[in-house]
């Protein structure tokens, strides 16, 4: 369903989406980002820290909810206003992840649309939450 | 404590998130030019903030009342929320 105006859009409206990161999207991301940080890249310092692989950046793993966000819900007549989200568990490269987009209010007076987010892990786990505004263009 | 001083409590915590202003003292007469960090889209913010913590949904007609925080108190009391 094209979503163009506020009227489209309800409470508990969804979309999900899998996706998994691989290593030379996390190559692209620290160079991006300029952040070298050897835990992302260096599996041997991974391990030496406790995990079993290198992580995915916690700004990465965010970052698809760009996309869904700005293409999917609400789409592509609104803009984001804020985002906030918490990192809970860590990501690890190749794990498949399934990102929920979830609208939880709609305030119709001010063309804004609340949306619940969440990424899981393959295991079931929650490894993000977070909450997003985004606005139509009156 | 009047109703007035009991919502403005309620809603003190809420303006000071949108804001991010922790000092920042709600009264019935404050307004958005005496707030800098209140521009149009700290104002969508508030708006969503405010419906989600009192249930409702203001219209068009209530937002172009809202001039002062004691608009917004007798808009909510209308509405039957508080």
């Amino acid at each position: 369903m094209q979503i163009r105006s506020i009227e489209d859009v309800k409470i508990g409206l969804e979309v999900q989406e899998k996706f998994s990161f691989s290593r030379d999207d996390i190559k692209a991301f620290a160079e991006l980002a300029t952040d070298p940080a050897p835990i992302h890249q260096n599996t041997a310092f991974a391990k030496e820290q406790g995990y079993r692989d290198c992580l995915v950046f916690g700004f990465l793993v965010a970052s698809k909810f760009s996309g869904l966000l700005g293409s999917r819900l609400p789409g592509a007549y609104t803009v984001l206003q804020t985002v906030q989200w918490k990192n809970l568990k860590p990501v690890y490269v190749g794990e498949t992840l399934t990102y929920t987009v979830r609208v939880k209010q709609v305030a119709a007076s001010v063309g804004a649309v609340v949306l619940d987010l969440r990424v899981d892990n393959d295991q079931g786990e929650t490894v993000l939450t977070g909450v997003s505004q985004c606005g139509f263009r009156k | 404590m009047n109703n007035n001083q009991e919502l403005i409590k309620r809603i003190t915590p809420i303006f000071r998130e949108v804001f991010n202003r922790a000092d920042l003292v709600v009264s019935e007469e404050l307004n958005a030019t005496q707030v800098k960090e209140w521009d149009s889209l700290n104002h969508i913010s508030l708006i969503v903030a405010l419906e989600g913590e009192f249930g409702c949904e203001f219209s068009t007609e209530e937002l172009a009342k809202m001039q002062k925080v004691g608009d917004l108190l007798d808009i909510l009391r209308t509405k039957g929320v508080v």
